[in-house]
């Protein structure tokens, strides 16, 4: 199939899901298939999980291709792999930020504040300093091979303590953040509306990554190549 | 007119988010073709 047309496509995907997300009723008993239901204490606030989640969720992705990455390029020194990493790092921190920035817009209008060092968003500002550590330790080493190799075992490391900060903390301390969508029974309990929606997000935001990793790995490799040929001119 | 932004929250944040998401794929798709034309350039050389 034609790239152009997925990427089109993409588009109107995800401009479906902002209007269904933003247009559709919420209604105290929903009787139509455009209608979500009220959920209590959050009413029109609701409307925040069809992207909050999805950012998360294309962090998480993103975090662990740049630790399976790291891993091969252990493995098999293979620059490309060092590109891979540090490419899905750096998506994965971009994604990490816009669900900062949405659970803080939510977090004002639900508890009243942007910022209350709930265990949630403690455990989110961990993580985006561990990650904005591996850029600074990136841009910090000069070689190449030794750069690579340093930046690919901080970055299995920086994987390891992603889940703990994301799905461990959040459910062993009390916080007065909702129920994750995958709840302590490993159920999910959401409005079939509301579901679809959501899941056509979580698709849409995880194509528009993979779709930003690959133009962010060709500009790396575009970077290297010609610097190589300004060097060997 | 604090009143007109509250009754209408939801479609000024539905052209907001609309408006925000064609700027990212117009950007992204733009970046796309400069970076499809960069990789022909070197190619070359």
């Amino acid at each position: 199939m034609d790239m152009t047309l997925l990427k089109f496509l993409l588009f109107f995907w995800l401009a479906g899901v902002i209007l269904a997300a933003f247009a559709f009723p919420i209604v105290p008993s929903p009787r139509h298939w455009n209608e979500f239901p009220v959920i209590p204490g959050l009413e029109d606030k609701a409307r925040i999980l069809f992207f909050h989640v999805p950012m998360s969720w294309t962090a998480v992705v993103a975090f662990i291709i740049s630790m399976i990455s790291a891993i091969r390029y252990l493995v098999r020194k293979n620059g490309n792999d060092d590109i891979v990493s540090a490419a899905s790092a750096g998506l994965g921190l971009l994604f990490c930020v816009l669900a900062t920035v949405t659970g803080s817009l939510w977090a004002k209008f639900n508890w009243g504040s942007f910022w209350n060092w709930d265990p949630r968003e403690t455990s989110i500002a961990i993580l985006l300093l561990i990650y904005g550590a591996y850029f600074a330790l990136r841009s910090a080493i000069d070689g190449e091979e030794k750069r690579a190799m340093l930046c690919a075992v901080y970055a299995i490391l920086a994987g390891v303590t992603m889940p703990f900060f994301i799905f461990i903390v959040p459910r062993i301390v009390a916080s007065l953040h909702p129920e994750p969508i995958v709840n302590s029974q490993g159920k999910i309990h959401m409005n079939p509306t509301m579901l679809t929606v959501f899941l056509a997000s979580l698709a849409g935001f995880t194509a528009l990554y993979f779709w930003m990793l690959r133009l962010r790995i060709r500009t790396m490799k575009a970077e290297i190549l010609s610097l190589a040929r300004a060097d060997a001119a | 007119m604090t009143e007109f932004f509250a009754d209408h929250a939801l479609l000024i944040v539905l052209a907001g988010s609309l408006l925000c998401w064609t700027g990212v794929f117009l950007f992204l798709l733009r970046m796309d073709r400069a970076l499809k034309h960069i990789e022909d350039h070197l190619k070359q050389g």
